[in-house]
C-alpha cells in the first residue's frame, strides 16, 4: 500500500460519523477530531450555544462537521459556514429565525474581531438579537427572547467590537 | 545549527495572558506563538503579537504544514507563514512530524505517519521544498502519538536523525512526547534521547498529560510530571542545555504558574 493510501485509509477512519469498531488508536484520534471541532464552535458561538442548549448545539456541531468537514490551514472558515450550514438544515420551528440571526450575528462578531481595518455594518432581524449576544458575552444567562424588530450597527472601537440596537417598527424591516 | 540562539525558558504566548503581557512586560525569557493563530487575524489578537514581538524574542510553531501529508504542499498557507515570520522577526518556524489531512480535507490534527524509507523519502523532500521557500530551516517536533503502523521499519527516533541529515532540517525536542509515546508504543524514552543528533536540536517542549491507565493523552492541561521532569534532567546531561519552552493549552492558570514551571526548567538546567 501506498503512504497516499494509507493515510485514505486512516483518514476515512478517523473522520466517518458512525462510530463502529476501531483499534484503541484510531478511537482516540476519532474521539480527538469530534472533541477539538466541537469544542471550537462551543468557543466561536458562546450565545448560540446558551441559546440552543450544550445537547442541541452539539448535534448540530456534529453534523456540520459531517457534511462540511474542514479544509485549510486554520479553523477560521468555521465560523462562516456554520451559519450557513443551520440556515440549510434547522427545522422550522418558532424559534429558527432567533438562532440564524444569532448565528449570524456571532459569525459577523468573529470576522470584525479578527479584520485589519473593519467598517461598521448594520443588521435588520426580527429578534433583539445584539442585547441577547452583549448579555452571554457579559457572562449573563438570558432568556431566549420575544421577537422585536431591530436594526443593529456592530463596530470595532480600540480592537473591541460593540453593538449597539435601535428598536424599530416591524414595517421598517422590509 | 549552533547559530541558533539559546533563548532561554520561555512559555506559550495565550490569549488568556494578552492583556497583562502588555501591561506589565514580565520578566519572560521568551514567547512562543501558535502561528495559525495570528495568520487569520489582523485585530487584537495581531496587535498584541506585534507589541510583544518588539519586546521579546518570538518563536512561531504550527501545526497545519501537514509536512508529511500525501496532499500538495499548500503554497498559499506557506507564503502567509513566511509574511508573519517576516513581520514578527520569529527566531525559527516549527511543525511537526505528521500528516493532518487528506484529499483537501483536514483534521486539525497531528497524525502519525508510517516510519519507513518511502515515507522517509516523502517527507525529506517536502522539507527541503519547504526550507527553499521560506528561507529559513525548518524546525521539526516529534508528535505523541497514540497508533503505529504494522509496517514501521524505523523507530521515530531513527526516522528523525536519518530525516534531519538527509533534508538538512533542525528538531524541537518534545520531551513530554517522548514519554507519552514511549508508555503508549512500551518503549524505552532514555534510549530515545540517546539517540537524538544533540547537533540538531535546537528548543525543547516541556508539558503535562493525562495519564488514562492504558495509555497516556497529550493533553497540556496541567503542570509537567515528575517522570518528565526526570527525563528533561537526563537530556540535559545528554543532549545538553536549549531554549524550553512550556507549552499549556487548555485550563490555563495565572500567567505566574505557567511561568513557575519554565523557572523550574531553568533551575534543573543550571544544576545539570
Amino acid at each position: 500500500m501506498t503512504l497516499a493510501e494509507r493515510q485514505q485509509r486512516l483518514f476515512a477512519a478517523i473522520t466517518r460519523p458512525d462510530p463502529g469498531a476501531a483499534t484503541p488508536g484510531v478511537a482516540i484520534y476519532r474521539n480527538a477530531y469530534r472533541t477539538r471541532l466541537i469544542e471550537t464552535l462551543r468557543e466561536m458561538f458562546p450565545a448560540l450555544l446558551h441559546a440552543l442548549g450544550a445537547e442541541l448545539f452539539e448535534q448540530f456541531a456534529a453534523g456540520f462537521i459531517t457534511h462540511d468537514p474542514p479544509r485549510g490551514p486554520t479553523l477560521e472558515r468555521l465560523a462562516g459556514e456554520f451559519p450557513r450550514h443551520l440556515a440549510a438544515t434547522a427545522p422550522d420551528e418558532p424559534w429558527t429565525r432567533f438562532i440564524l440571526e444569532l448565528a449570524e450575528l456571532e459569525s459577523a462578531f468573529r470576522r470584525m474581531y479578527d479584520a485589519a481595518d473593519p467598517a461598521p455594518a448594520v443588521f435588520r432581524f426580527a429578534y433583539p438579537c445584539g442585547e441577547y449576544l452583549n448579555a452571554v458575552r457579559r457572562g449573563g444567562t438570558p432568556e431566549l427572547p420575544a421577537p422585536r424588530a431591530t436594526i443593529l450597527t456592530m463596530r470595532r472601537v480600540r480592537f473591541r467590537v460593540l453593538i449597539t440596537s435601535e428598536y424599530a417598527l416591524p414595517s421598517l424591516l422590509h | 545549527m549552533s547559530t541558533v540562539p539559546h533563548l532561554g525558558y520561555g512559555i506559550g504566548l495565550r490569549s488568556a495572558h494578552f492583556e497583562r503581557v502588555l501591561r506589565e512586560a514580565p520578566p519572560i525569557d521568551f514567547f512562543e506563538v501558535l502561528s495559525e493563530n495570528f495568520l487569520d487575524s489582523g485585530g487584537w489578537p495581531r496587535h498584541v503579537l506585534e507589541r510583544v514581538a518588539e519586546r521579546y524574542p518570538v518563536v512561531m510553531h504550527g501545526v497545519s504544514m501537514s509536512i508529511g501529508g500525501s496532499d500538495p504542499l499548500d503554497f498559499d498557507y506557506l507564503r502567509r507563514l513566511k509574511e508573519l515570520a517576516d513581520r514578527i522577526g520569529a527566531r525559527w518556524v516549527s511543525d511537526h512530524l505528521c500528516w493532518t489531512g487528506f484529499g483537501g480535507l483536514t483534521t486539525h490534527d497531528l497524525l502519525p505517519l508510517p516510519l519507513d524509507e518511502e515515507t522517509l523519502r516523502h517527507v525529506a523532500a517536502r522539507v527541503r521544498t519547504v526550507q527553499d521557500f521560506l528561507e529559513r530551516p525548518l524546525v521539526l517536533e516529534n508528535p505523541s502519538s497514540y497508533l503505529r503502523f504494522d509496517s514501521d521499519t524505523l523507530t521515530e527516533c531513527a526516522f528523525l536523525r536519518e530525516l534531519a541529515a538527509d533534508a538538512d532540517c533542525l528538531l524541537l525536542l518534545d520531551v513530554n512526547n517522548v514519554y507519552v509515546s514511549s508508555v503508549n508504543h512500551r518503549f524505552d524514552p532514555y534510549d530515545y534521547i540517546a539517540s537524538i543528533p544533540p547537533e540538531r536540536v535546537v528548543q525543547y517542549h516541556l508539558a503535562g498529560h493525562s495519564d488514562h491507565g492504558t495509555h497516556i493523552i497529550d493533553t497540556h492541561d496541567g503542570p509537567v510530571v515528575d517522570a518528565v521532569w526526570e527525563l528533561y534532567r537526563h537530556t540535559l546531561r545528554v543532549v545538553g542545555e536549549r531554549s524550553t519552552l512550556i507549552e499549556w493549552d487548555a485550563k490555563i492558570p495565572s500567567l505566574e504558574e505557567v511561568h513557575a514551571e519554565a523557572l523550574a526548567a531553568r533551575s534543573l538546567a543550571e544544576a545539570a
